[in-house]
């Protein structure tokens, strides 16, 4: 605004003047306020703005340092330090931008206050103290009387000297306020275009640093997508030579799988498993993706196809290696390598089991996942639905991905899908939808919880529900008066160990039986080939058939075996043995609990399942025999395998018989190193005293049994460096040496005999 | 067992060897226990026992693990020495044919042992000087010449036993700890896992990068 005040009116100084000289003061007074509020907020803009360069500049500083890890990576250390660059020079621009709005703002708007407002202060001082003369010699001069004609004069004289000084002062002052009001005008806006200015240099500058940047920005992002690339390239390559040097994203194709990733927001994805991660790669088609899956499959078949041939090689190197505690592990890689390997020559062997290259509930081929506890295979899908059934129904594992222990692969070779559908499915009525590959979900899962949580489909015991005089005549079981089970042999690995019973070793399982003394009538002597003609020509629909009067469990399973699987034989269950089934008991005492007992004690695992199937009592204390429960059976029948299934189907580990002895001490006694073994492994408690007193370490060191001592004592030092806090070490050493044993029981068992007997 | 050490910076497992009867057990119960059995029997399997030692104001847990000298106890060398860092050779200083079986034993250690073993050669029953068969001079140059540690012990009346064990475990700390700076370890070995790793990044960079930025 432009100052209004006309100098006639200053001279006149008329109450106008007055007035407009008090709106203009006033007017002075609100730009002076606003002007210093702009300038403390201006400030401390440039504080904060300051403390956030500082900030960058440290976000800067820990980016270089970040650097320095890639100090052996200069591909990606040079195109980080040129980022890193970067955005110093965007911080410096900032830096300077900060420095501008300081050097305009602040510096010329305090200067206007400091200079241009004082000065109008000051005429503003002035022209009030001459003001205040001006009205006092007014004063006088309206006192003065006229008689006194002198100092009439004086006083006129001075008047008119206080009147011209007034005037001046009033002049300059209004003029003083005019040169600020137009002053102002010109100053605050040139103040703001300069600052304006810095920022438009500010962020010119970082356009032209990016301007410079956006070629390296651009090939760097192609250079990652090329990175990415030749990784994928390398599993290609790599597959193709064998070469297990090259590890970039994945060691080995052989235990990966490929999978469409269909709930992902992207298009073209698939995913790339293995067992320790996953990755998820998109393509750029539909075309691409297709062939990238394709390609991928094809080269993990043939990556596992060529296994075979160089496995039996690399399995002796390994053999011969030493880890070394101190040196960078080289054959870590190396027993992980074979580790796969053997996962998926596990994998094969499992599948050969009868049945067990279709999933056990819907039928889909090559299924890559297992219930250990119920010793089938099973889809994807269908293990799903078994995981949801909990594990004491189901306990899931995959074929892949886990680690398999002996014991367990074990049980998976006793069982196996058709024996696990004879029980499961063994009476399904018609019209009952069974699981098929692409069914829905609500009929897998309806069915496999039929199947295995309301055991609808396994057939009862007719000849319970049945009196003796039901017309079953037909199946011969009006004759039956006693019933067993037969003990299962596998064919020996090592068949040195086994001369005595030469001629048993010729089969994988003998189909003979013989009764016991105690009832000479049911006495049945058959050999071989007779077992043999009789199986075969038995309908089974069971796994039970009789002979003569006696219902013999598990004969009919020797159908189903197959001839040549590769998996370990049970070398201990046989030892000393010289009856083919176990002790006859009278059919009145057929029941699911007695038969899991006697099952165990048979160590067939076939009819133990059965049993559970029929809701046999898992920890049923047998009241005949010392109130042992089936663990104790099949730790006294020598095998591992019983014992193995029955804490898969959840066996009190630690149960206790009338005398007191708990599965271990009962192992322990009998010199059963392997049991021992996996009872540790299953964290049984080895303090737990018989009726005696006795512990299962002191029964080993009374017997001499030094690896059972071994383990009992390793066990032992587990719990002690459990105790104290950091006991990792200890567990993985205690870990190891289980595993040591267990493999050792199952490849090479003659040595733990050899111990046992050179003990003795 | 030996009273509990709860908290360790370093876990060490040493093994035990050497010909029956030279006195491996009384070592190990006269370095956990502070006993000695004069008719202690013949070892069956393996005898655990841990203790404590302080190196460098570091705590150093010796598991230490002693087996039965005869053969028919060897169904699990492998295990026996995986993981071991330390081995006490031990030979009776009266019997000479113990000592004449260290070669045998070292060969065992070759073939199941890691590479890097730190192995200290112990001639124990030092007390039975009017029956000594072995001198101690010819000991100590076969063990330079294979590059063992040496010293002669006495279970019985505790000579040496704390030094021999004392020595072989801060030998083997000083190696681990060296290691440990130039190489952070991997894999599965027994090496402490504990033991968090203080990381010295390189200091290079920062400073100059202050510098060069806006201050």
């Amino acid at each position: 605004m432009v100052v209004k005040i006309e100098l006639q009116e200053c001279l006149r100084d008329s109450p106008k003047f007055r007035l407009l000289l008090e709106h203009e003061e006033q007017s002075i007074d609100q730009l002076e306020q606003r002007l210093d509020k702009i300038l403390k907020v201006c400030g401390s803009m440039i504080d904060s703005g300051k403390t956030y360069v500082g900030q960058q500049s440290l976000f800067a500083n820990s980016l270089w340092d970040l650097s320095t890890h890639f100090k052996d990576d200069p591909e990606v250390l040079s195109s980080l330090n040129k980022l890193i660059h970067s955005l110093q020079e965007m911080n410096k621009f900032h830096t300077i931008l900060l420095d501008q709005a300081s050097r305009t703002v602040l510096k010329n708007l305090t200067s206007f206050i400091k200079k241009d407002i004082k000065t109008v202060r000051d005429f503003k001082q002035h022209f009030e103290k001459i003001s205040t003369e001006y009205d006092n010699v007014l004063v006088r001069n309206s006192h003065t009387s006229r008689s006194k004609q002198q100092e009439v004069d004086e006083v006129e004289h001075i008047l008119l000297a206080v009147r011209s000084c007034f005037g001046h002062q009033t002049l300059d002052y209004v003029n003083s306020i005019c040169v600020l009001q137009t002053k102002k005008r010109h100053e605050i806006l040139s103040t703001l275009l300069s600052y304006m200015h810095a920022c438009t240099t500010y962020y010119h500058q970082g356009s032209d640093l990016c301007d410079d940047l956006q070629p390296f920005f651009k090939s760097l992002a192609d250079d990652n997508r090329f990175i990415f690339m030749v990784v994928i390239k390398y599993e290609v390559v790599r597959k193709r030579s064998g070469e297990e040097q090259e590890t970039v994203m994945e060691d080995d194709l052989r235990i990966c799988t490929v999978k469409p990733v269909i709930d992902g927001e992207r298009r073209f994805c698939f995913e790339i498993v293995s067992p320790s991660k996953s990755h998820i790669l998109q393509a750029d088609s539909k075309e691409m993706y297709d062939a990238w899956i394709e390609a991928l499959q094809k080269g993990i078949g043939a990556a596992i196809q060529r296994i075979r041939s160089s496995e039996i090689e690399s399995h002796k190197k390994r053999e011969n290696r030493n880890s070394s505690f101190y040196g960078s592990d080289n054959d870590t890689s190396a027993n992980n390598n074979n580790n796969k390997i053997k996962k998926i020559r596990m994998w094969e062997q499992l599948l050969k089991i009868p049945g067990n290259n279709f999933c056990c509930d819907c039928g889909c081929p090559n299924p890559s996942w297992a219930s250990i506890n119920l010793g089938i295979t099973l889809c994807i899908e269908c293990s799903g639905v078994h995981r949801s059934l909990g594990v004491h129904y189901s306990k899931v594992r995959s074929l892949t991905l886990d680690d398999w222990e002996p014991e367990i692969i074990k049980v998976m070779a006793e069982l196996g899908n058709n024996i696990s559908k004879q029980i499961y499915e063994a009476s399904v009525p018609e019209g009952v939808v069974k699981a098929s590959r692409d069914c829905p979900g609500t009929i897998r899962e309806e069915w496999i919880r039929t199947k295995y949580v309301e055991k609808k489909y396994v057939k009862r015991f007719p000849r319970f529900s049945a009196d003796q005089s039901s017309p079953n005549s037909s199946d011969g079981l009006m004759e039956v008066r006693k019933w067993s089970v037969r003990k299962i042999r596998r064919r020996p690995r090592s068949v040195n160990s086994r001369e005595k019973k030469g001629k048993i070793v010729e089969k994988q399982q003998i189909a003979n039986e013989s009764g016991e003394p105690v009832d000479s009538a049911t006495n049945v002597n058959t050999n071989d080939d007779q077992g043999k003609i009789r199986d075969n020509t038995a309908v089974h629909k069971s796994l039970a058939e009789t002979q003569n009067d006696l219902l013999l469990f598990g004969s009919g399973l020797e159908k189903q075996r197959i001839s040549n699987i590769d998996l370990s034989s049970d070398q201990e269950s046989t030892e000393g043995e010289e009856n083919e089934i176990v002790d006859e008991e009278d059919i009145s005492k057929l029941h699911p609990n007695l038969l899991l007992y006697k099952a165990s004690a048979a160590h067939n695992i076939p009819i133990m399942c059965e049993a559970l199937a029929l809701g046999a009592d898992k920890n049923w204390p047998n009241p005949d025999d010392k109130g042992r429960h089936p663990l104790h059976a099949a730790v006294l029948s020598g095998s591992v395998m019983p014992c193995s299934y029955l804490l898969l189907n959840g066996a009190k580990i630690n149960a206790q018989d009338q005398n007191g002895k708990t599965p271990l001490l009962l192992a322990t006694q009998e010199g059963h190193t392997a049991q021992v073994c996996i009872f540790l492994k299953y964290k049984a408690d080895q303090h737990i005293e018989d009726e005696e007193g006795k512990v299962p370490l002191s029964i080993a060191e009374q017997k001499e049994h030094a690896d059972i001592v071994t383990l009992l004592r390793l066990g032992r030092l587990n719990e002690e460096m459990k105790d104290s806090e950091s006991g990792v070490s200890g567990d993985d050493m205690f870990n190891y040496v289980v595993r040591d044993f267990s493999q050792l029981a199952y490849s090479n068992p003659e040595k733990l005999h050899r111990t046992k007997n050179d003990a003795e | 067992m030996s009273t509990k050490d709860d908290e360790y910076d370093y876990l060490f497992k040493v093994v035990l060897i050497g010909d029956s009867g030279v006195g491996k057990s009384n070592l190990l119960s006269r370095f956990t226990r502070n006993e000695f059995n004069l008719e202690s029997k013949s070892t069956i399997g393996v005898e655990f026992a841990t203790r404590s030692i302080q190196v460098d104001g570091k705590t150093i847990k010796a598991q230490i693990w002693d087996t039965a000298g005869q053969e028919r106890y060897r169904a699990i060398t492998a295990a026996y020495y995986r993981g071991a860092v330390g081995a006490l050779l031990v030979y009776d200083i009266a019997k000479h044919l113990t000592y004449e079986n260290v070669e045998r034993w070292l060969r065992e250690l070759r073939d199941h042992a890691d590479q890097n073993i730190v192995i200290m050669l112990v001639g124990n029953k030092s007390d039975l000087r009017h029956l000594r068969a072995v001198l101690t001079d010819e000991a100590k140059a076969f063990a330079e010449r294979n590059g063992l540690s040496f010293i002669e012990t006495s279970a019985l009346d505790s000579t040496n036993v704390d030094l021999a064990f004392q020595n072989i475990l801060t030998e083997i700390y000083r190696i681990v700890s060296q290691k440990q700076i130039r190489d952070p370890p991997e894999g599965d070995t027994i090496r402490p896992q504990n033991v968090e790793q203080i990381d010295v990044k390189p200091t290079m960079n920062t400073d100059s990068v202050r510098r060069q930025c806006c201050q």
